[in-house]
């Protein structure tokens, strides 16, 4: 079974939460690396 | 009933999530990181029983700058937390802030730490899997500071750039999540 993991999301004094994989978390993770990186390449 | 676990993400998570990193860095490396990323208030909440311990207790392992510091602080936490007094706890807040510099509020950090007081974050970075790369990066940092392999002012800007990084991550997760 895919480990699950459950994400406080807070923003301007709203609070939700939302369930997610966590491997679908570790890749949303990793694409922001990577456009991190280009970012930093193109500067 | 499976247990899930819960991480908070938000943009006021980032201060505390920068400090959580350095608290954890600086105990594991030995080595004080000077910055100006946090506030007195924020770091020294972290330590719940501090400014609980009766002031001879204190007086024996702080210096006098530091004491200001912990019973400003003691002073702020009454004002603010109990007596709900917040424009007082305000001005004590920047009183605070002015009087403190990053490497006292370190000192007070390791010296507490030493005293065994319960640091709320040590450990306790639930989200360090979401920041690993720059977890790795600056460890590197640290590492190669401490064998003298690259100046201070260098070390200090990688860190500051990924601990920058680590923020802007939280916030952007937060923002896609959010949808």
């Amino acid at each position: 079974m895919q480990e699950k993991i459950g994400v406080l999301l807070k923003k301007n004094n709203e609070i939700k939460i939302k369930i997610i994989r966590k491997k679908d978390l570790e890749e949303l993770a990793k694409k922001l690396e990577t456009k991190y990186e280009e970012e930093t390449r193109k500067e | 009933m499976r247990k899930i676990e819960v991480i908070a993400l938000s943009p006021e998570t980032c201060e505390s999530a920068k400090f959580d990193i350095l608290v954890a860095l600086t105990e594991l490396h030995d080595i004080i990181i000077e910055g100006e990323i946090l506030n007195a208030t924020e770091l020294l909440s972290q330590f719940e029983t501090l400014w609980r311990l009766p002031e001879e207790e204190i007086r024996k392992h702080f210096n006098e700058k530091e004491l200001k510091i912990i019973n400003t602080y003691r002073k702020w936490h009454e004002t603010f937390t109990q007596r709900g007094d917040i424009p007082e706890a305000l001005k004590l807040q920047t009183k605070l802030n002015e009087m403190s510099d990053f490497t006292t509020l370190v000192e007070i950090m390791r010296k507490s730490i030493k005293l065994e007081l319960p640091v709320r974050c040590l450990g306790d970075i639930k989200y360090a899997f979401l920041i690993s790369k720059e977890l790795e990066k600056i460890d590197n940092y640290l590492r190669k500071l401490k064998n003298k392999e690259i100046k201070y002012e260098t070390a200090r800007k990688g860190i500051n750039k990924y601990l920058k990084q680590i923020c802007k991550k939280i916030k952007d997760m937060t923002e896609i999540l959010w949808r």
